[in-house]
Formats: structure tokens, C-alpha cells, sequence
């Protein structure tokens, strides 16, 4: 029991006390200490960006729909909805519920929130998740500067419509994410962007912010007024913004927090040596590749590309260096979208061997050989994990007569050369990880312009086939499209995938209510201590 | 009189390493590569150039240095770029706060201990006392902090469970005990060599001999003549102290988790944060010349010859 | 001021003798000798063996990752049987059944297709474990073989790291890196900060001021943070490392050297060598220069570790050099993390760079005392 988290043990210290002597002594509050794994960049949840701020903002604001601990969809706010027949107008339906001052949260509050983060002002790198909603790219682009252009109205206190530019199979999922949680107005006006400050905060959802430590802790503290309390059993939240892994896993093991990413550096290979109870993984909707630089001459032979794509033994790459149960990728799209069926690299099936001689075979054709090798760099932006699977991956190519370096960069520069670079180089690093399960969060990458940014490569079928399947209404023939298309993708050899991610947190195994979901959402509203 | 001029000169040195650790630092800055909004989760093109817009990226580097140094002289330290609750100088005196205290917690620690180490090394010279004081010193700075650090924690935090793993909690010895002597350690060993050092040469000196000749008591001679003395390379040695202290704190903060401005700085720099950058650096700076200042003075109100020349 | 080093001012080394008297003093410190020994065994180690021994600091062994240090020879029983399987599965080969001997297995495997001997050699080829297989039976449709392969022994002395690498051969890759950069940071310090040094001493009056004025304002610049924002935003070069580290350290032995140049300037045969119209650059080449050694050399000496310590400090941050190359700092950073679970990662190459920095700390004292006589 020793990771029993210390807040617990004072509970039942208190509560020890309180049976021998103290009659009706106050009930000890039972308190969550989790690791957020980064600092918490801001408390405006417009401004929000990364994954563990939408879990953060997801405890204080309760949005039209939220998820539940699995993941699905459910009504938060709004208590029922109505799509229309062409798939354009949503009807949300709201709830009697209120913020934490007493006022009544209303349809007006949710237009407000979202005029605001698409306002240019702002410059909320979350924005672009609206963009489905008709007028929302102009507005935040600054080419229209009339609010009532955005496809958001208040009908009446209770009912909020949204009126989308094209039909989005995916828009209820939009609804759940950060973009979409109300404000309260009045406050938000009245102080800007000292509006989330605890104390100022006025929020809707399961808990309140009572206090901010920046780079070190956010205390949130349940809210009474929620419409939902009574199915929350926290009282208290401590989000603790623990920068070095190996310092979040001591304070796991020292019960000082009861959930964190632990760390990623070492794959938790203490923690599934030693506590493997406490390790829960999830599959999410992300994948991890490496761009091709098309650019490149070398590159730009077919046959290299394939022959790279074909040497690397991913098996290898996610048993022995990653190790948590990361499953290999063949494709650009995660698997687990409802209704997508994803079209893998057609050698996937070879045996290994048989890939690797094939893989060689090219590489003589396209010129090399053991005497002239094809020389490059394998670039990726620093992390432990990032190195190791370079260094592998130098290894594996060097099988086919590729003579492949790593090279290292730190974060910022290494976005910025990638997009710079412009297909000038062997292989970059790359990753995507979706917030809402559709394929073409991942396809829409590689469409060009944009990809000419990426990896030098603008292909025209691949764009045909992208546009044809975003104009199809129909959703599974849309599904289909967009499967083509990432069949093309990997016909013609873009990318080189490695792997979807898995998203690991260490859990003490005395909670409840933790569920896995391809989100890696888990708010704490559903977590009680057994 | 000496004490106004130093103060002058000092003033002035001051404002000149200043106003190039500024220049230097703005554009060593903006030469690298990357910028604040380029990150793993791409921005789409509108919304960078909002935020670009927002940061005055958009403008010139000689107009950003201007608006910069135009906020500077209104104590302006300007927005953080990534933190954007916050203001560089809301952020850069919060961390201040937290290393200052860990800080000069630790410089304390480190003269007290060093101080009492090398002289006891010194009296006495050769003996096995002095040569486990000496091995012992030398292997606190030979192990770097970021070994040393979290095996402490580990052992005294999470197995024998008698400090707090990581955090600044309430501020008390529970949480704050372990960073301090972490960074004491390297400084203890510098400490304690200069001591031994200085201590060794004013011992030797001739009218320590002398002293000894008239019959007192060798622990008296110690403790009334080569103890003041020997002070003097250690009282030199706090400004560089104080900067390997705050360098020191970078690993510190990051292993025990507390948000100094060891941690700015790096996040800053990784992030490109540019005006937190300037901000510590700002701050960094000072602090440096202040406690080489201090050092000065204290030399010269130890030692009146120097008061005459003014310097060195 | 005195700067960490406190060194007599006003010892004017002339003539050879006094040099060899205080070599000699040297050699006669049997302690100085013993670290001046395991240094020697060090740079050996770091420079010399990997000429001989037989792993590279880059070659990956796939069989092997994270394998404990062991004086005996690899593979043990599991990791044969894990990397068999693992061949076999890359030939999409079902095993029947498998014997580990001491020195070889032996197997039966069938395939659904006919199985190509070419395609089963290529399969054990992949890896360094085993050896060529032979055929000892065939099925008659050709699906089924019973096989032996050799296995290949190999001597992972102090264990092999994330990827399957040879600590040993990384920690000797480590130490080059290391070494050079503390030996090339602090020559690149000593030759500014001597002539820098000298210079100023030399000139003296205002010159001397105004110099002096210069490096009392780099003082108080927090120079290793513009040594991590240099190494952040230019990437991780080695010689960027080389020459950031050494520009950070020159200051203090500016300040020596004037400090000794001024003093010099004072003895006879320098005033001799001045009213005889010698140019600055000779009098400082031939009487100021040889006469400074003593004091730049002690100084360097005990500056060394130092920059060995700096480097490990960036490579903790993430700014060590680039792979495959390593550092002994990069090395500890990246043991750091596997403190527990593969503490070998950790513990040899933090025994080398402690060893080196205490070593070279012990010789510089030996040596201050050798040319410091009164000691």
C-alpha cells in the first residue's frame, strides 16, 4: 500500500479520530493530486491548446456535450439536439443549470464564447477548431469584423442553433472539445483576460479554481452549483505541472500524487517492473511517422522510398525500444474511427524478410550498393524516445545501404526548419494526434499546399481523390474516399509510418472511475477513492 | 570617500554590462532558429499570424528592439509570449522569489560548512582529518547535481520518506531541505578548498610564526590572526558562488520541481519565449554584479589597505 | 582579486633549473604520481583501446538491449530463445520445437510455403546472435526443416545500453568527447586569456583600465547562460561546444596573467630587455610568457574538470553532443533516468568522469605545491 496517496492517509487518520472521540466531526475531504506532466500555460481555456489542458478545462466548464470516463459522447448542458436533414444546422436543446455565481447559464453564453475565441484578438491557437462553422474562418481571419456572420445564435435563453458551412460528420465531436465550453459574460467582459484568474473565475462545470501556483499547481474545489454534484465525489483537485518524468515517478511512488504521464523516457519501466497495477494504457488516435523529403534527389526515386518504408522492422521499434504496447503502423490514420476502414501499405503482409530482400533489390536497381551507400539524416526534434528510435532506425536502414545519421534538434527550431526545409532532407519526424475521430484530421496533412511545407511534395491524384471524398455527403462512401486516398498516400510512398500512439499514465490503483478512452480525457468528475 | 567612487565606478560598470547583456541577448536570440509558436502540434497559417500580430513578430527586428527597450525604461519587462496570463516580470519575480530563498539558503549553508571544514583541513594539514575533508570536498564537486539530486530523493524521500519527494509545498525544512543542500554540495567543496588554501598560506606566514614563538595557544592563534585573513578568497569567491548557485538552480528547480527562475530561463529558452528570456537574463545579470559588489565592499571594510587604491 | 586559485604573485620562475626542481618535486609526491597514473590509464582507455577492442561505440546489437554487466560471455538461455523467435517471426516461420545448447540451437520450423534455405539464411543473418544455419532434415514438401545454428559469443563487459549498444565502447566514444572538449576549452582560454592577460599588464595605464573595465563587465554576465542559449539556438555542435565553454572561462586567467605581467614588468631583465628597445611582442614572448606558465598552467589544470563538468551539465539539459557520438556527460544523463532499473547506465560512466575530475583536480594541486615551494 505504499503508494496510498498521502491526502487519503490523513483522511483515515482523520476518520480514525473522528470514531474514537470527536462526535460529528467534520468529514475528512477526499483529495486528488495529479500530474499534468506540463505547466499549465495559461488559465484562459480559450487560449488552451494541448491535450492535458483540455482535461484541466474539462474539471471547471461543463460544454453543450461532454464525454464520459469511456470516451462517448453525452449531454452536459444541452439536454437534447436536433441535426437537420442536410447535416448543416445543429439544435442544441439547454438545461437548467447555472454558473458558479447563481446566474443562469443560457444559449447567449455559448454564442459569446464562441465570437470571442474566433476573434483575431485573441489569437487562440485552438480557434481553427470551429472553422466547420459557417463564417468562423473569415471571422478569425480578420476578413469579416461582424460577429453575426459566425453560424452561432441565441434562439431563445434555451436553445442555441449552429449553422455549418458544409456538412460535418464530426461536429458533435467539436462540441465537446474546449472550443466549444460556454463563458460567463458578464465577467468576461467586464475583466478580459484576467477573467479566469481564481477568485475571478466564474465557471459551469464540476469544479471551481480556488487557486493557481503557475508552473507549479492549480487547486480546484467542487463545485456545489453544478447540475451534476451530486455525482461528483472529489472535493478537492491539486493539478500539479511536473516538468522532469523521473520527478513525477518519485512523487508517485512517494504517494505525493496519485496520477501522472510518469515517464515516457524510460517507457515506466520501473512502474511496470514494480507496480504494473498502477500503469493504465490506452490506445489514442495519434500516429507517429516520418516525412520523406521529396525534395531530395535521392529521395524523389520511388524505389528508394519504398525500399526505406519496406526496411524498417516496426515490430522491432515498438517491442524492444518503446515496449509499452504501441501498436505498428502501416498507414497514416489511427485505427478505432467508427466506419473507417484503414487502408494499410500493400507489403504490409510480407514477412519481414521477404521485405528486406525486396528492399534491397530496389536499392541495387535505383544504383547503391555495399560500396556506394545513400547518405542522410534522420531528423527529429529532442526527447529520449525520439533518439532511440532514430538511432534504430539508422540501424534498420542500414541494412538496405543507407548510411543514415540522427540529428537533433531542440523543439522550436526543429518545427521551424521542418517547415523550412521544405523536403530537403532524408527523413523528418513527424506525429499527429486527433481530438475528434475522423480521418481526415490526419489526410488533410498531405493535401496540398500545405504538404509543399512538409516534405516537398504536392501530389495531384492524392488531392483529387481527397477533395472528391470531402465532397461526398454520404458517410460511408466519404469513409471510402478518404481510405483511397490514404492508400494513394502510401502507394506513392509520402510518409513512413512507424507507429499509433498509446497514452500511458500511472494511476493509483485506489481510485475508481478511471476509464481508457482514444481521447486520453479523465476528468476528474468521474474519480472517487474505493 | 574611496567608498563613493567605487560605488560610482560600479554604478556605471553596471549600467554598461547591462545595457550589452541586453543588446547581446536580444539579437543571440532572434538569430535562432524557431520561433515562440512553432511546435509539435502545428498552427494553422491564420491563426499564427494572429498570434504574430499579437507579439509585434510581424515587425522588424530593429523596431522590436525599440519597443523592447522603450518598455524597459518604463520597468516594462513586457508580455510573456507562451504564459500569456502572466507578465515577464510577474513571472521572473515570482521565480526570483522561490531561487532567492533557495538560493541564499544554500550560500549560507555552503560558507558556514566550508568555511569550518577548510579550516579545520588547515590546522590540521597532512593529517588523515585533513585528507578525508579534502577527498569528501572534492568529490562534492566532482559529482554533478543532477546525479546527486535524485538520489537523494529517492533515498531520503521516497525509501526513507523523510523529506518530501519534490515542491515548494509550504516553504518548510520538509520540502525545501533538499534542494538547498544539493546545491550547498558543489559550493561546500569549493568553499572548503579556498579555506584550506588561504588558511595554509597566512599559517605559514611569518608573523603567525612569530605568535606561535611567544607561546600562545595554537587554536588561539588561529582563531585571532589567520582566520580573518584567510577569508579573503572565499569573500572574492561569493560572486562566482552566487552564479554557479543560479546556475546550479536550473537542475535544482527541474528535479525538485519548484518554479525558480532556473526553470524560466531554460523553459524560456526552449520555448523561445523571448522577453522571459531577457527577463532572467535581466535579473541574472544584476544579481551577479550585485553579490561581486557585495564582495567589494566587504573587502574593503575587512582589509583598510585596499581602501586606499579603490580596486583590485 | 583572487580568483578560486590563490597563487603567490610575485614567484618569478627564471631560468630552466627552477622548472626542473619543481618537476622533480612533482614526481616525488608519490600521491601526484598515482593520479597522474589512472589519468594516463584513462586516456588510455578512452584513446587507445578502441583500437583493439572488439564492439564499436555505434554498432547496435539488437538481441541485446539493456543487458546487465557480466563477465561471462552472452547470450543466456531466454535471450537466445527470445532472439530465435524473434528471427523466426521476421521469416513468418512457426517453431516446433527448440534446444538451446551452450554453443548452439537447434530447431524445428515449418513454414506454409515451402521454405527457401536463401531466404532461411538471410533471416539469421539479421541479427549478430547466430551463425549460418545447417540443415539437418528436410520434410519432403518441403515446409518443415530441422535445423542448428552456432551461436556467436560476445563479452558485454559493462552492459549495453537502450538500443543495444556496448557501454564500454560509448564510454570510451565518452571520454574522447569529454577530454577534448575540457583540453580544447581550456587551450582556448588559456591563449586569450594569456594574451589578453599580458597585453593588458604589458601596456598598463589606461589601456590596462579600460581592458580590465571589459572584464570586470563579462563578469557579470551569467556567461553559461549565454553558453545554453548559444548551444539551444545554434544546434549541437561539437566545436561550438569547444569554443562557447572556452570563451566562458577566460576571464579569470585574463586576470592572472596581468596580475603576473604586472609584476614582471618590475624585474630587471625586463626593464633591461625595454631600455635595450625590444619590441613588446618579443620582450612579452621571451621573458614575460615563459615567466606566466607556471601559474597559467595550475590554473588550466584545475580548470579542466570544470569544463568536463559544464559539458555534463548542458548534455543534462538536453544540449549534449549528437548521436551516435556521446559524451560521458550525455552517457550520465541518459543513466539518470535508469537509476533503478539499469543502474550500470548510470554508475561506469559516472565513475570515469569522477575519477577524471578528481584526478585532474589532485594533480593540479600537486602541482601548485611543486612550483609554490613555500608551501
Amino acid at each position: 500500500m505504499f503508494y496510498l496517496s498521502k491526502s487519503l492517509k490523513a483522511a483515515a487518520v482523520l476518520a480514525l479520530l473522528g470514531t474514537s472521540g470527536t462526535f460529528g466531526a467534520a468529514q475528512a475531504e477526499t483529495v486528488l493530486n495529479r500530474d499534468m506532466g506540463v505547466e499549465l500555460k495559461t488559465l484562459d481555456i480559450q487560449k488552451m491548446h494541448l491535450l492535458a489542458e483540455h482535461e484541466f478545462a474539462a474539471d471547471l466548464f461543463d460544454g453543450l456535450l461532454i464525454r464520459d470516463a469511456d470516451g462517448n459522447i453525452k449531454p452536459g448542458v444541452a439536454e437534447s439536439w436536433d441535426v437537420s436533414e442536410d447535416g448543416l444546422i445543429y439544435t442544441f436543446k439547454l438545461r437548467d443549470s447555472q454558473w458558479s455565481n447563481g446566474d443562469a447559464v443560457t444559449a447567449g453564453d455559448f454564442v459569446f464564447a464562441i465570437r470571442r475565441i474566433l476573434s483575431p484578438e485573441l489569437a487562440s491557437k485552438y480557434a481553427s477548431t470551429l472553422y466547420p462553422i459557417t463564417g468562423a474562418k473569415a471571422f478569425n481571419k480578420g476578413e469579416s469584423a461582424d460577429p453575426d456572420t459566425i453560424g452561432a445564435e441565441a434562439i431563445d435563453d434555451k436553445t442555441l442553433k449552429i449553422t455549418l458551412s458544409s456538412p460535418t460528420s464530426y461536429f458533435l465531436d467539436v462540441v465537446t472539445t474546449t472550443a466549444m465550453l460556454p463563458l460567463h459574460q458578464a465577467s468576461v467582459s467586464a475583466l478580459g483576460s484576467e477573467y479566469a484568474q481564481p477568485g475571478k473565475l466564474i465557471s459551469n462545470g464540476p469544479f471551481l479554481l480556488t487557486e493557481s501556483r503557475p508552473k507549479e499547481f492549480a487547486l480546484l474545489t467542487k463545485n456545489e452549483a453544478y447540475w451534476d454534484a451530486a455525482e461528483v465525489a472529489l472535493d478537492k483537485v491539486y493539478y500539479y505541472q511536473i516538468t522532469d518524468e523521473a520527478t513525477a515517478v518519485r512523487k508517485f511512488r512517494a504517494g505525493e500524487v496519485d496520477i501522472t504521464r510518469g515517464s515516457q523516457g524510460d517507457n515506466n519501466a520501473w512502474a511496470s517492473q514494480n507496480m504494473p497495477e498502477a500503469v493504465q494504457n490506452a490506445t489514442i488516435l495519434g500516429t507517429e511517422w516520418y516525412d520523406l523529403g521529396h525534395a531530395t534527389p535521392a529521395i524523389q526515386d520511388s524505389r528508394v522510398r519504398r525500399a526505406i518504408n519496406m526496411a524498417i522492422d516496426r515490430f522491432a521499434l515498438t517491442e524492444d525500444i518503446l515496449q509499452t504496447g504501441e501498436q505498428p503502423a502501416f498507414g497514416l490514420v489511427p485505427p478505432g474511427i467508427p466506419g473507417y476502414e484503414n487502408a494499410s501499405a500493400d507489403w504490409a503482409d510480407l514477412s519481414y524478410i521477404e521485405r528486406l530482400e525486396e528492399a534491397r533489390k530496389l536499392m541495387e536497381e535505383a544504383g547503391y550498393g555495399p560500396d556506394k551507400k545513400l547518405e542522410f539524416t534522420i531528423n527529429f526534434n529532442s526527447s529520449e524516445l525520439h533518439r532511440k528510435s532514430a538511432v534504430a532506425l539508422a540501424d534498420m536502414l542500414g541494412e538496405i545501404y543507407i548510411d543514415a545519421s540522427p540529428y537533433n534538434r531542440d523543439s522550436s527550431a526543429y518545427w521551424d526548419w521542418l517547415i523550412s526545409a521544405r523536403g530537403e532532407y532524408g527523413l523528418a519526424r513527424d506525429s499527429w494526434v486527433a481530438d475528434y475521430p475522423d480521418p481526415v484530421v490526419f489526410l488533410e496533412l498531405y493535401m496540398g499546399p500545405l504538404v509543399a511545407d512538409v516534405n516537398g511534395n504536392i501530389d495531384e491524384t492524392y488531392d483529387a481523390l481527397m477533395n472528391a471524398a470531402l465532397a461526398e455527403t454520404d458517410t460511408a462512401k466519404r469513409m471510402a474516399g478518404l481510405a483511397a486516398a490514404e492508400a494513394r498516400l502510401m502507394e506513392v510512398d509520402t510518409i513512413v509510418p512507424l507507429y499509433h500512439y498509446n497514452s500511458v499514465r500511472l494511476v493509483n490503483p485506489q481510485l475508481t472511475g478511471w476509464g481508457n478512452n482514444p481521447y486520453a480525457m479523465h476528468p476528474s468528475r468521474y474519480i472517487a477513492f474505493k | 570617500m574611496n567608498i563613493l567612487i567605487l560605488l560610482i565606478r560600479r554604478a556605471f560598470s553596471a549600467f554598461l554590462t547591462l545595457a550589452l547583456t541586453i543588446t547581446v541577448s536580444f539579437f543571440l536570440m532572434r538569430l535562432a532558429p524557431g520561433g515562440p509558436f512553432d511546435q509539435e502540434r502545428r498552427l494553422p497559417a491564420e491563426v499564427m499570424a494572429n498570434l504574430k500580430q499579437k507579439f509585434h513578430l510581424d515587425k522588424s527586428l530593429i523596431e522590436q528592439f525599440w519597443i523592447y527597450v522603450k518598455g524597459l525604461t518604463r520597468g516594462d519587462f513586457g508580455p510573456s509570449m507562451i504564459y500569456s496570463d502572466f507578465s515577464v516580470s510577474d513571472l521572473v519575480f515570482q521565480g526570483l522569489w522561490a531561487s532567492m530563498q533557495i538560493g541564499l539558503a544554500a550560500i549560507g549553508v555552503s560558507l558556514v560548512l566550508g568555511v569550518l571544514l577548510g579550516a579545520l583541513a588547515a590546522v590540521r594539514m597532512g593529517g588523515w582529518l585533513d585528507q578525508t575533508l579534502m577527498a569528501f570536498s572534492l568529490a562534492g564537486i566532482a559529482i554533478p547535481t543532477f546525479i546527486l539530486a535524485p538520489l537523494m530523493s529517492l533515498v531520503l524521500a521516497v525509501h526513507l520518506k523523510w523529506f518530501a519527494v519534490a515542491g515548494w509545498g509550504d516553504g518548510g525544512f520538509y520540502y525545501l531541505t533538499l534542494p538547498v543542500v544539493a546545491l550547498a554540495i558543489p559550493q561546500i567543496g569549493i568553499i572548503a578548498r579556498l579555506m584550506r588554501g588561504s588558511m595554509a598560506d597566512v599559517l605559514t606566514q611569518m608573523h603567525i610564526r612569530t605568535a606561535h614563538a611567544k607561546g600562545q595557544h595554537p587554536l588561539l592563534v588561529v582563531s585571532n590572526h589567520a582566520f580573518r585573513q584567510s577569508l579573503f578568497p572565499v569573500i572574492s569567491y561569493l560572486g562566482p558562488a552566487m552564479a554557479a548557485i543560479l546556475t546550479g538552480s536550473v537542475v535544482i528547480e527541474r528535479v525538485f520541481a519548484i518554479e525558480g527562475l532556473g526553470r524560466h530561463f531554460v523553459q524560456g529558452a526552449l520555448d523561445r519565449d523571448y522577453p522571459l528570456v531577457m527577463g532572467t537574463v535581466i535579473v541574472y545579470t544584476t544579481f551577479i554584479m550585485l553579490f561581486n559588489f557585495v564582495a567589494d565592499l566587504l573587502y574593503v571594510l575587512i582589509d583598510p589597505r585596499i581602501r586606499e587604491t579603490g580596486n583590485e | 582579486m583572487s580568483d578560486g586559485v590563490t597563487l603567490s604573485q610575485t614567484n618569478v620562475v627564471v631560468g630552466k633549473s627552477l622548472w626542473q626542481l619543481a618537476f622533480a618535486r612533482f614526481l616525488s609526491s608519490r600521491f601526484a604520481v598515482i593520479n597522474l597514473a589512472i589519468l594516463a590509464v584513462i586516456a588510455a582507455v578512452s584513446f587507445v583501446a578502441p583500437l583493439i577492442y572488439p564492439h564499436s561505440y555505434a554498432t547496435v546489437y539488437r538481441e541485446y538491449i539493456l543487458v546487465p554487466p557480466s563477465l561471462t560471455a552472452y547470450p543466456d538461455q531466454p535471450m537466445t530463445e527470445k532472439a530465435f523467435s524473434r528471427l523466426m517471426r521476421a521469416g513468418r516461420y512457426q517453431v516446433e520445437s527448440l534446444e538451446v545448447a551452450e554453443d548452439a540451437v537447434s530447431a524445428t520450423i515449418t513454414a506454409r510455403k515451402p521454405i527457401k534455405v536463401e531466404t532461411l539464411n538471410k533471416a539469421f543473418a539479421l541479427g549478430s546472435m547466430f551463425q549460418e544455419p545447417q540443415i539437418i532434415t528436410q520434410s519432403e514438401d518441403g515446409k518443415q526443416l530441422e535445423i542448428t545454428a552456432a551461436i556467436n559469443r560476445q563479452y558485454f563487459v559493462f552492459g549495453t545500453d537502450e538500443n543495444g549498444r556496448d557501454l564500454l565502447a560509448r564510454i570510451m566514444a565518452g571520454g574522447r568527447i569529454s577530454i577534448l572538449i575540457g583540453i580544447a576549452a581550456t587551450l582556448t582560454s588559456i591563449v586569450i586569456g594569456v594574451m589578453y592577460g599580458a597585453i593588458a599588464g604589458y601596456v598598463g595605464g589606461r589601456t590596462d583600465a579600460v581592458m580590465m573595465r571589459f572584464v570586470d563587465i563579462l563578469y557579470g554576465i551569467p556567461l553559461m547562460f549565454f553558453v545554453i542559449v548559444l548551444v539551444t539556438f545554434f544546434g549541437r555542435n561539437i566545436l561550438l561546444l569547444f569554443v562557447a565553454l572556452g570563451a566562458v572561462e577566460w576571464l579569470t586567467m585574463a586576470r592572472i596573467v596581468r596580475g603576473q605581467t604586472m609584476s614582471l614588468m618590475q624585474a630587471e631583465f625586463v626593464t633591461g630587455a625595454r631600455v635595450a628597445g625590444l619590441p613588446m611582442w618579443s620582450i612579452l614572448r621571451r621573458h614575460v610568457l615563459p615567466n606566466v606558465m607556471g601559474p597559467v598552467v595550475v590554473y588550466a589544470t584545475l580548470n579542466m574538470p570544470a569544463v568536463i563538468l559544464a559539458e555534463s551539465f548542458l548534455s543534462f539539459l538536453g544540449l549534449g553532443v549528437q548521436e551516435p557520438m556521446a559524451s560521458w556527460g550525455v552517457l550520465i544523463a541518459d543513466g539518470a533516468r535508469r537509476m533503478e532499473t539499469a543502474s550500470w547506465l548510470l554508475i561506469f560512466p559516472g565513475i570515469f568522469l569522477i575519477l577524471t575530475v578528481m584526478c585532474i583536480n589532485f594533480v593540479g594541486d600537486s602541482m601548485r605545491d611543486a612550483i609554490d615551494p613555500k608551501r
